[in-house]
């Protein structure tokens, strides 16, 4: 599960990044939205594929334990 | 009585009645009405979990935040979905160490892991101070959803004194349990209803979510592109990391009851990781806050903007169905913070030991601090303004002894730990009295963390030093070796 769990830094560095990005605050819109809304809600998606994954490191580990 | 007070008093009525038939059996043990036995299934801790962040705040709150700071309200969704992947790892360490050792509250694992009642006693009393403010906030909200959808500030405060009273008597019968059946009602109704009306609400002022986010990219374009004054880039990161800090490090108290009832680690961690799905339905109100923006005069009190919106556009039957949803979004998340803010009086504060006693006095405080929550509701609803908005600014002062305990027991003595969350919330209010909840666009909770985490930092230094020169000198007297094992346990 150790080396499965870096895998959630890219998700949470892209979140906690956001208000830093320039490309998400030009003030235009992406697919008719603000660009900063499509960010966070596409990173989010990410999240739980990610954890799932990790989730899985963890279920192999405690079922071999 | 109009139709939209009387279905929105139906309404509570039914939230009640949910969580009257949570009560399983009479019980007279404050862990089974804390905890439900520690048995809970996935599906239970999910909608326990989920209901938690569906607050008054998530539906009044957040539609105000968009109509003032534009995108600045989006860090809602950072923190909440970061603060699911810390608590991924954090919620399942500190269910294994509830099931061990007993615990119920926040309080009793600081107070075991670092064998220190006096750290317990300190923490619940700075966790005390910060929720508080947080439980009058969804009385407060009971009393705004009527007032606005009504018009009528009589009705507001019938909501007020009804809701509390109810909240009051399913707590108390039921505990935990009542807090779940409620929730399964509170999500299904909340979620129905954000979703239709970030459909409905779009279309019919502006013709669709498309027009809405064109309009105002032409003629409010700074709320796009985190320009507000108040709400810009600094703003943002540093609220979001507090609230991830707050949230994913356990500082809220009235999420361990969620986690410590939870039947297996597995369930929490398939929870986490499916949580970040429903965070996804904070998205809603931001947009129904950007339709605000075009429709609503500017000094439009933003916190009933989106009641305003669907005032003026429902017939009074569908006002009473959303107000309902508003009214169960106060009062689910203001019967976890009553059994939080009671079983950490009865269990670490209060000079009681016998299990039978703590009970009493926990069901006493749940009474005691739900009525003096609408007494200041209704009297003097500004007094805790600025306490509430220090809520998580507070409350990330205890995570550093949580985080710390995480790794192991007693990692360094007590009195430093004690010595660096009091330094922390001494800065934290000093600031916020001084210079409001942010000082130059950084959160004020982040500057008393730092001065928190450098006393403990040299503090740890210290004792380290005073360990190594015992050590030295063959003295018996000297400090505790770090990791030492605490004298007792908790009960429970």
């Amino acid at each position: 599960m150790r080396s499965r769990s870096l895998a959630v830094i890219v998700p949470a560095a892209a979140l906690m990044a956001t208000p830093v990005l320039p490309f998400l605050r030009t003030g235009g819109l992406w697919f008719g939205l603000p660009p900063m809304l499509v960010w966070v809600v596409l990173w989010c998606l990410a999240v739980t594929p990610v954890l799932l994954f990790v989730e899985r490191g963890a279920d192999r580990e405690e079922g071999g334990a | 009585m109009s139709t939209t007070l009387a279905i929105a008093l139906a309404g509570m009525a039914a939230i009640a009645a949910c969580g009257m038939l949570g009560r399983r059996r009479p019980s007279g043990d404050l862990a089974d009405w804390t905890v439900g036995g520690r048995n809970f299934g996935a599906a239970t801790v999910w909608f326990l979990q989920a209901g938690e962040i569906f607050t008054a705040f998530t539906f009044l709150g957040l539609v105000g935040l968009v109509f003032t700071g534009g995108v600045a309200a989006l860090y809602v969704v950072p923190y909440l979905a970061v603060g699911y992947i810390l608590l991924f790892f954090v919620g399942p360490r500190i269910w294994r160490l509830g099931r061990e050792r007993g615990y119920l509250t926040q309080g009793d694992f600081l107070a075991d892991r670092y064998g220190s009642r006096v750290l317990g006693a300190v923490s619940a009393v700075f966790a005390l101070l910060f929720l508080f403010p947080y439980l009058q906030l969804q009385i407060t909200g009971l009393g705004l959803v009527l007032e606005l959808v009504t018009g009528d500030a009589a009705s507001g405060a019938v909501s007020m004194a009804a809701g509390t009273v109810l909240v009051v008597v399913f707590v108390l019968w039921a505990g935990v349990r009542g807090v779940v059946t409620t929730a399964y009602f509170k999500d299904a109704v909340t979620l129905v209803v954000i979703t239709a009306l970030a459909v409905v609400v779009p279309i019919h002022y502006a013709g669709g979510l498309g027009n809405v986010f064109e309009r105002v990219a032409s003629e409010r374009p700074e709320l796009l592109t985190l320009q507000v004054e108040g709400a810009g880039p600094v703003w943002f990161f540093t609220s979001a990391l507090v609230s991830v800090l707050g949230f994913g490090l356990m500082g809220l108290p009235f999420l361990w009851n969620s986690v410590l009832s939870a039947g297996s680690a597995r369930a929490l961690r398939r929870n986490y990781a499916f949580l970040p799905l429903f965070t996804l339905v904070v998205a809603f109100p931001v947009t129904l806050g950007f339709t605000a923006v075009l429709v609503l005069s500017q000094d439009t009190e933003p916190n009933g903007s989106l009641l305003t919106l669907v005032r003026e556009m429902l017939p009074d039957p569908l006002v009473g169905v959303v107000a309902v949803a508003a009214l169960t979004a106060s009062m689910v998340p203001a019967a976890s913070m009553a059994i939080g803010v009671s079983t950490l009086v009865a269990r670490n504060v209060a000079p009681v030991r016998s299990p039978r006693t703590q009970f009493w006095v926990n069901h006493a405080t749940v009474v005691a601090a739900c009525l003096a929550a609408l007494t200041l509701a209704l009297l003097r609803p500004d007094l805790l303004a600025n306490l509430i908005l220090l809520t998580y600014a507070g409350l990330v002062q205890i995570t550093p002894a949580i985080a710390l305990a995480l790794w192991r027991r007693r990692p360094v003595h007590p009195a430093v730990v004690l010595a660096g969350m009091t330094a922390g919330v001494a800065a934290t209010l000093a600031l916020s009295t001084l210079y409001g909840a942010a000082l130059a666009g950084v959160n004020a909770g982040l500057y008393g963390l730092g001065v928190n985490l450098a006393v403990v930092g040299i503090g740890a230094l210290a004792e380290r030093a005073a360990v190594r020169r015992g050590a030295r000198d063959g003295s018996a007297g000297g400090a505790r070796e770090p990791g030492e094992e605490p004298e007792s346990a908790p009960s429970g």
